[in-house]
């Protein structure tokens, strides 16, 4: 893909200077971080990243390919490449981090910590960056751990308020329970040929292909590690929109797209399961939830189900291009919330992440209205928005994919499309009770100045929901980015594609209709809402208890480790006294034997038994004479084992 | 060969044992310059005796048998002896009052001597000598917190490395019966045929395991760390640890035994149940030291197989695991004699010091490495651990060592869940009482350097690997 | 000597070590546990030295002399850290120093 840049970028094959190029790619938004918190001033992380982003822009027009390796462990050179594919993807991240960083500006404007939090920001891109360059498995895992770091230190950002460090940790452990797999998935493939991603080669066994893509539904918050991206959002809602929509989580797909060639195929039949499920599962709990971030959570669950989903039906192209544009429109949707939560923060005291609170306030924040509403059609997959393309390409896959596996795999595109139909109704139901009626507090509503900082990222990313950002044609499922990610277009038959399509939209305007009947101003739902108890929708509204099934892991883990503390304590009294009980047993037995057979050393040997089970027996493990018989005890086990086996 | 080629021999051989020589004769001047100076002085003999040592050492080019079989140099004996030196001398840096200094560094040189002696050992008196050499300097050492715990510690690890020596004892004197010789390369694959010798192998592997920490003889340890003064104690999860594990290497290289003789089935054994029981020993420890200590253990589990397993591989990931456990364990013991000093002694008390986050983030990145994550050093070594074991399991078909691995990786994660009880407690508490620790910038950058070493060793693993062939072949 | 008085002279030499391990593993008193370790030390020693009478060099019972000198080496580290003990809290029985440990 040669560009015409090349006459104005007279460096595209040297590879010096390209190298200089990445290195500053990399390390830019890191040293406007530090330097940033160093001098406390915001300017050197918003340089920091602007220059990043123009870095990657440059890497993109010129399309510059890169490839190097550093020497690490004898035959293990850690490779680090740029293809099209990372460049477009480290192009989004730079942009979205670009534009959280600014919106970040106004957000944190009050708060002490900012400089921190900016940092943490620069080290999360730096991270999210070389994790895309990585093109060594150990590498990628390197940064895969530094994302998930940075992810529970912004978590976490809050620590000094109540239950935010609980929560923080809770993510960080979910997500390192899945890293323990992806590691020992990668040391499985280590042992049968190279760890670097573009000289992969063959099919993996099933047990590493299956490790890796749980490493990879962890940190994409698949079926069972959901819980832990609702628990985040603690975090500040920036962060939720960067991290937690639409850079870090897509690292799962982004590494299960590299290495979906060479999985094994029952592998990617539970992938492709795992992602159906994850994203009926986000869809029925985003219904019920109040908290709008939790709805925007639950929401973002499910789009990376259907991306998963896309993997799994081997429409790795079309996962790509969805996590593109939901990266745009959620995070619009969760900066709008945060513009909310900033606005609702000046006026009121109560919980300004509760919808209950909410209501009315399209007169309030014009803006965030409009950028709001373009972002949740884009999210409905309504024609003429992005998500619709993306979804589209998704979904016909995966009806294709049904196609050629059997009956049963129907389950996976309708699914999908239940799933459509679900995000038309949670979303209007969002949108209306948000923006529509009358506010539901007794503050009154203020009309608020949308500052400009948080206005232009607001713009930005609603403009990139629409169709023609991706192709001209708004009822096409690729995009004219595809070249980037995907050498080979797809065909698909016109027939599939027509019918989904209609059926997507039809579902798609059903759901919403069905939300606006429901949740109208002025309805019994929409009154009652703010009196709403959660009473019925338990179930769905704890997200079906996964956070709970893992506490209660938790506990079942700590009383392990009592049970283990026990062998420590008790179980070598227990032991101890065990012997003496069986020896003191053992000598009544001989007792009984000696008054009929012979009397004396019988006797004798029976006291002794006795006397030293009883002495045994009252010592405790803290006792040097208990380690020791424990000393002896074991030799001579080892020895009585080889004289007699 | 008359009266004089003798004499002329053991003259020539006795460079390889110059070193040892230099350590226990300037353990001797420490004695005496301690009866007129105490302090300064003291701490400069003991690194001059310690420098010394180390050129000696460095330029001694003798390897193979010497001095009538005795002793056996190699490789391992000339690096490993360099390793020991550099990690006396970072005793120096942990705080010391004058009281006692001197018989401290006494000891500690003759625990230096006998580690030496130790790897060296070729013939069963050796290997008698320099092990009790080393235990009796420990037992004492275990007493220089003049406490009535550490007087307690003290008298158990007595009790307890005399039992194993005993029995160390008795199964030398089956296998002297049995073999009628003393030296160790005088056996061969048919000398351990018969149950007998067997039987004393197996109980000379007692002995040696009581110095490694092998279940069920690590049961020492806790008490012991807990109790002995955290330099002490910095020294002896160290040196004789490794010493011994040199050793055992060196029995083994004899190929004495096929690769899937029983003993490496007994021996794998005991070394799976070293790293379960420290790991699940570790989990409810209340006492920062006591909890490391239960860490130590799982690491000589982690250490025992290498020695096992007769490849490049396996000498060179000794190698790298034992330097890297050298550092781990020093700066370990190092913080947590800082924190003791200022009264932080359970891992609860870590609460205390959530202000000083620059230390805490330093003491977080060396536990994270003893854990083995990247990027420090701790994970590389986890990994060449790994790709051995994996090699023993392929090369060798010897089912236990996948075994190992499994549980190998399993203990790791499990580590994962003990070591950060102290990072959560420093980062993860709202205590109430905070008061500042007083720490001064020493102390900051000395772990801070540790620190990046750690990191460099991570990054750039060949330069340990480069060093070895330095250290080997400087006397060229 | 002959091979007969060589398994008696062995079972002389278990004997002492099994009656030392019965000692050390059930008296209180901290010196009679030393008293065990002595009687398991010397038993080994008798292993050594009747052994030796096989060997020209009798390199047995030069072993058995160091291990001799190792073991008085041994009991004087013991005593006096078992003096020490006495000293600050009067108490010389092994069930009695229980001070350490998980609390």
């Amino acid at each position: 893909m040669d560009g015409v840049g090349t006459k104005w970028w007279p460096y595209k094959h040297k590879g010096s200077v390209n190298e200089v190029l990445i290195i500053s790619l990399l390390f830019l938004p890191l040293a406007g971080g530090v330097f940033g918190m160093l001098f406390k001033n915001t300017s050197y992380s918003i340089g920091g990243i602007g220059l990043s982003f123009a870095a990657s822009l440059l890497v993109i027009i010129n399309s510059i390919e890169f490839n190097t390796a550093i020497q690490w462990l004898p035959d293990y050179s850690l490779g680090i490449k740029l293809d099209s594919t990372a460049a477009i993807l480290i192009c989004l991240v730079t942009l979205i981090s670009l534009l959280v960083h600014t919106f970040s500006l106004e957000y944190m404007r009050e708060d002490d910590g900012k400089h921190r939090y900016f940092a943490k920001l620069g080290l999360f891109t730096f991270s999210m960056i070389g994790l895309l360059l990585a093109d060594h498995l150990i590498l990628l895992f390197v940064f895969w751990e530094l994302v998930g770091l940075t992810s529970y230190l912004l978590i976490g950002f809050w620590y000094k308020k109540d239950g935010i460090p609980a929560s923080a940790r809770l993510s960080f452990m979910v997500n390192r329970i899945a890293d323990v797999a992806l590691l020992a998935g990668i040391l499985m493939i280590n042992n049968s040929g190279s760890l670097n991603i573009s000289e992969l080669s063959g099919t993996w066994l099933f047990l590493p292909s299956i490790l890796v893509a749980i490493g990879a539904f962890g940190k994409s918050a698949q079926l069972p590690f959901s819980g832990w991206l609702t628990k985040a959002m603690v975090g500040p809602t920036p962060v939720s929109a960067l991290i937690h929509a639409a850079t870090m989580v897509a690292a799962g797909v982004y590494l299960l797209f590299r290495v979906a060639p060479f999985m094994h195929e029952s592998t990617l039949i539970i992938v492709a399961l795992t992602g159906t499920f994850t994203a009926l599962y986000g869809g029925l709990c985003a219904l019920f939830q109040h908290d709008i971030k939790k709805v925007l959570a639950y929401s973002t669950i499910s789009q990376l189900g259907y991306m998963v989903m896309g993997i799994g039906v081997g429409a790795g192209s079309a996962s790509i291009f969805h996590l593109f544009t939901h990266a745009f429109f959620k995070a619009g949707l969760f900066l709008g919330a945060g513009a909310i939560i900033h606005y609702l923060h000046q006026v009121t005291k109560a919980d300004a992440q509760d919808m209950r609170n909410m209501g009315g306030l399209k007169k309030a924040l014009p803006w965030t209205y409009s950028t709001f509403l373009v972002c949740a059609l884009a999210l409905t997959g309504i024609p003429f928005f992005s998500g619709f393309m993306s979804k589209e390409g998704i979904i016909i896959a995966g009806w294709e994919w049904a196609e050629q596996i059997g009956a049963w795999a129907y389950i996976v595109p309708d699914v999908g499309l239940i799933t459509a139909f679900l995000t038309a109704l949670y979303v209007g139901r969002m949108v209306l009770l948000v923006f529509y009626s009358e506010n539901r507090l007794e503050e009154k509503i203020v009309a608020f100045s949308e500052n400009l900082s948080l206005k232009v990222p607001l713009i930005v990313l609603a403009l990139g929901s629409f169709w023609f950002v991706f192709d001209w044609n708004p009822f096409a499922h690729e995009s004219r980015l595809s070249g980037y990610w995907s050498s080979t277009p797809s065909h698909s038959s016109d027939s599939i594609s027509l019918i989904v399509m209609i059926l997507s939209t039809l579902l798609a305007i059903s759901g919403l209709v069905l939300a606006y009947s429901f949740f109208k101003p002025g309805s019994n739902y929409e009154q009652s809402f703010s009196k709403l108890e959660v009473g019925k929708f338990k179930l769905a509204f704890n997200g079906f208890y996964l956070v709970a099934l893992y506490q209660s892991i938790g506990r079942g883990f700590s009383r392990f480790s009592q049970f283990t503390f026990a062998v420590d304590q008790m179980v070598v009294d227990g032991f101890i006294h065990f012997v003496g009980v069986g020896s003191v047993v053992i000598s009544k037995v001989i007792a009984l034997i000696d008054r009929f057979m012979v009397d004396g050393p019988v006797n004798l040997c029976g006291h002794i038994s006795a006397f030293v089970g009883k002495r045994v027996a009252g010592l405790s493990s803290r006792d040097i004479q208990t380690q020791l018989a424990w000393l002896l005890a074991g030799v001579i086990l080892i020895l009585s084992w080889i004289l007699f086996f | 060969m008359n009266l004089i080629d003798q004499l002329n021999g053991i003259l020539a051989d006795l460079q390889g044992v110059w070193a040892e020589s230099a350590l226990m004769l300037g353990a001797i001047a420490v004695l005496v310059l301690g009866l007129a100076r105490s302090g300064r002085a003291i701490k400069a003999l003991f690194l001059i005796v310690l420098i010394f040592a180390c050129y000696l050492n460095l330029t001694n080019g003798l390897r193979g048998d010497i001095l009538s079989g005795s002793l056996f140099l190699s490789v391992h004996t000339s690096t490993f002896g360099i390793l020991f030196l550099i990690t006396a001398s970072f005793l120096l840096l942990f705080k010391r009052g004058d009281k006692h200094s001197t018989e401290f560094y006494f000891f500690i040189l003759s625990m230096l001597t006998g580690s030496l002696l130790m790897m060296k050992a070729n013939s069963l008196l050796i290997i008698y000598l320099s092990i009790e050499l080393v235990s009796f300097s420990s037992y004492i050492l275990t007493n220089f917190s003049f406490k009535k715990k550490g007087f307690e510690a003290s008298i158990k690890y007595l009790l307890f490395g005399a039992i194993c020596s005993a029995i160390m004892l008795f199964g030398l004197g089956i296998i002297y019966g049995s073999t009628s010789t003393f030296l160790v390369s005088e056996w061969n694959s048919e000398t351990f045929s018969a149950l007998l010798p067997q039987v004393g192998f197996i109980l000379l592997l007692v002995g040696i395991f009581f110095k490694i920490s092998i279940a069920p003889a690590h049961l020492w340890v806790p008490a012991t760390y807990q109790e002995a003064p955290a330099d002490a104690t910095a020294f002896m999860s160290i040196v004789p640890k490794l010493a011994a594990l040199v050793l055992l290497k060196r029995i083994f290289e004899g190929q004495i035994f096929t690769s899937n003789h029983w003993i490496y089935s007994l021996v794998l054994g005991l070394g799976i149940l070293t790293i379960v029981a420290g790991t699940l020993g570790a989990f409810r420890q209340s006492n920062a030291r006591r909890m490391i200590s239960f860490g130590a253990i799982a690491h000589s589990g982690f250490l025992l197989p290498l020695t096992l397993i007769q490849s490049t591989t396996a000498s060179e990931s000794l190698w790298y695991y034992s330097v890297v456990y050298a550092i781990m364990n020093m700066v370990t013991f190092y913080l947590l004699d800082v924190h003791e000093r200022n009264g932080i002694v359970e891992i609860d008390d870590y609460k205390q010091t959530s202000r000083s986050v620059w230390i805490g983030a330093i003491f977080s990145l060396i536990l994270v490495s003893l854990v083995g994550l990247p990027p420090l050093a701790g994970f590389t070594a986890k990994l060449f651990l790994f790709t051995t074991l994996w090699e023993g399991y392929s090369l060798l078909e010897n089912s236990q060592m996948l075994w190992y691995l499994i549980v190998a990786v399993i203990a790791t994660v499990g580590s994962l869940f003990f070591y950060l009880r102290i990072p959560r407690a420093i980062f993860l508490s709202q205590s109430t009482d905070n008061q500042s620790i007083n720490l001064n910038l020493s102390t900051k950058i000395l772990a801070t350097l540790f620190c990046i070493v750690l990191l460099l060793l991570f990054f750039a693993p060949q330069l340990v690997m480069e060093a070895q062939q330095l250290l080997n072949n400087v006397h060229e | 000597m002959s091979e007969q008085m060589l398994t008696y002279y062995l079972y002389l030499a278990a004997f002492l070590f099994a009656s030392g391990t019965y000692i050390v593993l059930t008296r209180r008193s901290a010196i009679f546990v030393l008293i065990g370790v002595e009687l398991m030390l010397n038993g080994a020693n008798v292993v050594l030295a009747s052994f030796s009478q096989f060997d020209p060099a009798m390199n047995g019972q030069i072993f058995a002399i160091f291990a001799v000198v190792l073991t008085v080496c041994e009991v004087s580290i013991a005593l006096a850290i078992l003096l020490n003990i006495y000293r600050k809290s009067r108490v010389s029985n092994l069930d009695e120093l229980n001070q350490i440990g998980n609390t």
